[in-house]
């Protein structure tokens, strides 16, 4: 007993000269700024090859090669990478209709893809072969709002994930679309869908309260905006959340000129972007966390948004 | 218990710190991946398997066309072969009974041929990988669709037929009925359609039932089954749609 309570003690001032070593290291990082750079693509739709030089629009462009080429090049020259998709990487082409999604997710794990979403065309060749095809995965798929526990998808998706960049901790975690009336009911089989906001309020405050997250970033797959307002849509998820610092879109196939910026429920500015399709585009934010200090812990959050000149 | 809970308050304070770095600068680029950007050696070696073996399949020989065929207006064996073929598809793979498939006429990108047919020159009549949506919609949207096709001058389409005057449709029977404005039908557009492209407005928002099926797949099944039963790729101009006089 008395050893116990001298190990205690030693342990407890041991562990309080390590916090209170972290503290002054923390605020003197916290002073510095740090910078993490956020990839992404969406609605890849197993565009794996460029497009065909079919005199289309989009002719030669595109390819996983060349994407693969580029996010190289990124990863050369910028310490703090992550990469994420927002879904419906699966379908429509023929290579998906012959390989059901295999080399898609392959391919996306040797470009060393952090994190994806699921879309509604994942689920294209049933929810069993997405499971399937999805062992083939070094990446996390996250999603909160599909309740997958009836399913064979139960252990292949977590509601988030972090990851610990310096001084930076991102929280990353997924929103799908309602798949009733997007897609065929006996392909997603016993998938419950939930309320998106809900879902994602629940866990964007796990990630801010719980894992002490600096940086929380929504994978959504609901779609940017649409004229029908009452319409879910990444644009009512940012006006009705409170703690999502970015949300990068997918399903509306949209080229953003610039990253749109919202305000949420406590006035503080959320980020919402997208990167077209068909894996033409490759967006990317790169994040400057600063502060410290009494006075940022009040929650209003003001971001200052522009566009990345040099490399 | 005194220094424990100094401790704890401790952790508080510092999480609080490092809670507090908020994002306060975003800069954005978007990387266009244009045609000379250069490719990685790892991935195309990756990929080379997958795609050699889908050119051999592209190349299979699936059907035979006894004459060539080209798309036309108001109606053609082209396009009733390809309504044709993918309400008998979307009907096997969606399970309902669809009453109506409609394909937009600019989507038609090529001919067939007399002779032997291949995967390739099925997937090339429609090369934009789209697929096939079925949506549950009331007559009234149906009609809207159809006037929306007889403006077009005609649409090839399978399990209807109209007649055309001032742009809008007439007589109209579908399911060897007159249209119901008020029952419900189940129609087969490509997903383009579906989602309101071609200002089918009428379309977007209406319940989909079935939207994971590659038109170009469907096609390729339908050949399959044809040359299966010993038949050759073409459909009969039968008036579907035609000029009120």
């Amino acid at each position: 007993m008395h050893l116990n309570r001298r190990s205690f003690f030693k342990e407890t001032v041991t562990s309080c000269s390590t916090l209170f070593f972290s503290a002054k290291a923390a605020r003197q990082l916290a002073d510095e700024k740090a910078c993490i750079t956020l990839l992404h693509t969406n609605d890849m739709h197993s565009q794996l090859q460029p497009f065909p030089m079919d005199g289309g629009r989009w002719q030669g462009r595109g390819g996983i090669q060349a994407r693969a080429a580029l996010i190289q090049e990124i990863r050369k020259t910028t310490a703090q990478v992550l990469l994420f998709d927002s879904g419906d990487f699966f379908q429509p082409s023929p290579l998906f209709s012959l390989y059901k999604g295999e080399p898609e997710i392959k391919a996306m794990s040797l470009l060393r893809y952090d994190a994806v979403t699921l879309g509604e065309h994942d689920f294209d060749a049933g929810i069993d072969n997405l499971s399937h095809q999805l062992q083939h995965a070094s990446f996390a798929v996250v999603n909160c709002n599909y309740d997958f526990s009836a399913t064979s998808m139960k252990e292949r998706v977590v509601p988030y994930k972090t990851f610990e960049k310096g001084i930076i901790k991102a929280g990353v975690f997924g929103i799908g679309i309602d798949l009733k009336g997007q897609t065929q009911a006996n392909l997603y089989g016993n998938t419950k869908c939930l309320d998106p906001i809900a879902a994602a309020n629940e866990t964007a405050n796990v990630l801010r309260t719980k894992e002490y997250c600096n940086l929380v970033i929504c994978l959504s797959h609901l779609g940017d905006k649409y004229f029908d307002m009452g319409i879910m849509s990444d644009e009512r998820l940012a006006q009705q959340s409170y703690d999502i610092d970015v949300i990068l879109g997918a399903h509306t196939h949209r080229f953003f000129d610039a990253p749109r910026v919202y305000k949420n429920r406590r006035n503080s500015d959320v980020v919402v972007h997208q990167a077209g399709w068909g894996g033409l585009a490759l967006g990317r934010l790169d994040i400057n966390i600063s502060g410290g200090g009494k006075k940022n812990l009040v929650h209003t959050n003001t971001v200052i948004i522009g566009e990345k000149t040099s490399d | 218990m005194k220094l424990h809970l100094s401790v704890t308050l401790l952790t508080f304070w510092v999480i609080a710190c490092t809670n507090a770095k908020r994002t306060v600068q975003v800069q954005y680029r978007d990387y266009e991946l244009r045609a000379s950007y250069r490719t990685d050696s790892v991935m195309q070696q990756f990929l080379q398997p997958y795609t050699d073996s889908l050119y051999r399949y592209m190349h299979t020989i699936i059907g035979f066309a006894t004459f060539t065929m080209y798309k036309k207006q108001p109606e053609s064996a082209l396009g009733n072969f390809l309504a044709d073929g993918m309400r008998a598809m979307a009907e096997k793979k969606a399970g309902v009974h669809i009453s109506a498939a409609f394909i937009n006429y600019g989507g038609i990108r090529s001919a067939i041929q007399k002779g032997e047919v291949s995967v390739e020159d099925i997937y090339a009549l429609m090369p934009y990988n789209n697929v096939i949506v079925v949506q549950k919609c009331k007559g009234s949207i149906v009609r809207s669709l159809l006037d929306h096709v007889a403006g077009r001058s005609g649409w090839p389409c399978s399990g209807i037929s109209m007649k055309i005057r001032s742009r809008q449709a007439q007589d109209i029977v579908i399911d060897g009925a007159p249209l119901n404005e008020n029952a419900w039908y189940y129609i087969a557009n490509t997903d383009y359609i579906a989602g309101g492209g071609d200002n089918c407005l009428m379309l977007r928002g209406q319940e989909q039932v079935s939207s994971n099926y590659l038109f170009s797949d469907a096609m390729v099944g339908y050949v399959q089954s044809l040359t299966q039963n010993g038949k050759a790729i073409g459909a009969a101009v039968e008036n579907r749609i035609t000029y009120a006089p």
